[in-house]
């Protein structure tokens, strides 16, 4: 797996496929490979490209996680693959980096999808940092992670995504997840909403309870031009619903390159 | 019940020991079939179960049978970890 040395981070990267760039932003607890479905759907025709964030996957931490750091990452991270412009597809936390990605370099974004994400979520968020920074004292990333399956995922999720999400959690550093929590949970990004001027779509599950549907909705009422499209799935609708997942990330990127009539 | 105390270096200080986990020195330790019982707790309490049905299962599956008040105190941690089951 290549790698990219930026801001004192070596970050792990996938670059596949020719065409115009797509880029991949993962969620929490997610890396790289999360993308592989969309990725292998779309090589023959767009360059696929998705990084693990700094403390997640196969990346180094060395420093700290905030959404200012890990947009500044991904800024440097394309600058040494000579990406100028390319369409963006953010999961959860991945939300309010690009929101801060697209404030400081918004001449970049061709198009953006916001998935499963949020301006503000500070519901219980306090309780929330403070319960996971208590147990990630004493537990290992591993069981951790398991329970988080087990309290998040849809029940019919099969066993082998299971211990996927399962796998891909145990790869972050405890401390970047922490960071993670702290700086996207509670703070409030809804100010840079408007400041998006790329053709934005909205994803949210409907089933979703850690970002409910009222929350992904503010960021289509709030992005100029925004449209929304709800799937049948809780957080994780890449695991829980793939088929449908898959349809409507792809639609929307063939759609912005002219290969689709919108649909209606 | 009370606060379970550990330090931000994950040193034991005082408290109830989490179901899943034995006290080993001065840090809580990992007890494998008792985490395999927090999974099915977990799962269980999704699907509607009540504690008796839950710790049936949980002795039954893991051999290991928690009491009520380690089923509320996970429980209790999951829904302020992750929300509403």
């Amino acid at each position: 797996m290549p790698t990219v040395e930026v801001n004192g981070e070596t970050l792990h990267y996938v670059m596949r496929g020719t065409g115009p760039a797509v880029v991949f932003v993962h969620y929490l607890g997610g890396f790289s490979r999360q993308w592989r479905r969309q990725i292998e759907a779309l090589e023959d025709r767009f360059t696929c490209i998705a990084f693990d964030q700094r403390g997640y996957g196969y990346s180094t931490f060395n420093g700290r996680w905030d959404p200012e750091t890990s947009a500044a990452d991904l800024k440097a991270g394309l600058d040494v693959l000579g990406i100028e412009q390319a369409h963006f597809v953010a999961y959860s936390m991945a939300g309010p980096v690009m929101l801060t990605f697209n404030a400081h370099w918004g001449y970049m974004l061709r198009s953006l999808m916001l998935i499963d994400t949020f301006a503000r979520n500070d519901r219980g968020t306090d309780v929330r940092n403070a319960e996971s920074e208590k147990c990630l004292r004493y537990m290992s990333m591993r069981e951790y992670a398991r329970q988080y399956a087990a309290a998040r995922l849809l029940p019919d999720t099969p066993k082998a995504l299971v211990d996927e999400v399962v796998a891909s959690i145990c790869l972050t550093r405890k401390q970047a997840y922490l960071d993670t929590m702290r700086t996207t949970l509670g703070p409030d990004f809804s100010h840079l909403c408007p400041l998006v001027s790329a053709p934005t779509r909205v994803v949210c599950g409907r089933l979703d309870v850690t970002t409910p549907v009222d929350q992904t909705s503010d960021l289509t009422r709030l992005i100029p031009g925004a449209r929304e499209t709800i799937i049948e799935a809780a957080h994780l609708g890449i695991w829980e619903n793939p088929e449908v997942f898959d349809r409507v990330v792809i639609d929307f990127l063939d759609e912005q390159e002219g290969r689709r009539p919108t649909p209606s | 019940m009370s606060e379970l105390d550990i330090d931000p270096d994950g040193r034991y200080h005082g408290g109830d020991i989490p179901f899943g986990y034995a006290l080993w020195g001065d840090f809580l330790v990992e007890v494998p079939a008792e985490l395999d019982g927090c999974v099915t707790m977990i799962r269980m309490t999704r699907q509607g179960h009540g504690y008796a049905a839950i710790a049936d299962a949980v002795e039954t599956e893991h051999g290991i049978r928690p009491a009520r008040a380690q089923y509320d105190g996970l429980i209790a941690s999951v829904r302020r970890r992750y929300g509403p089951l």
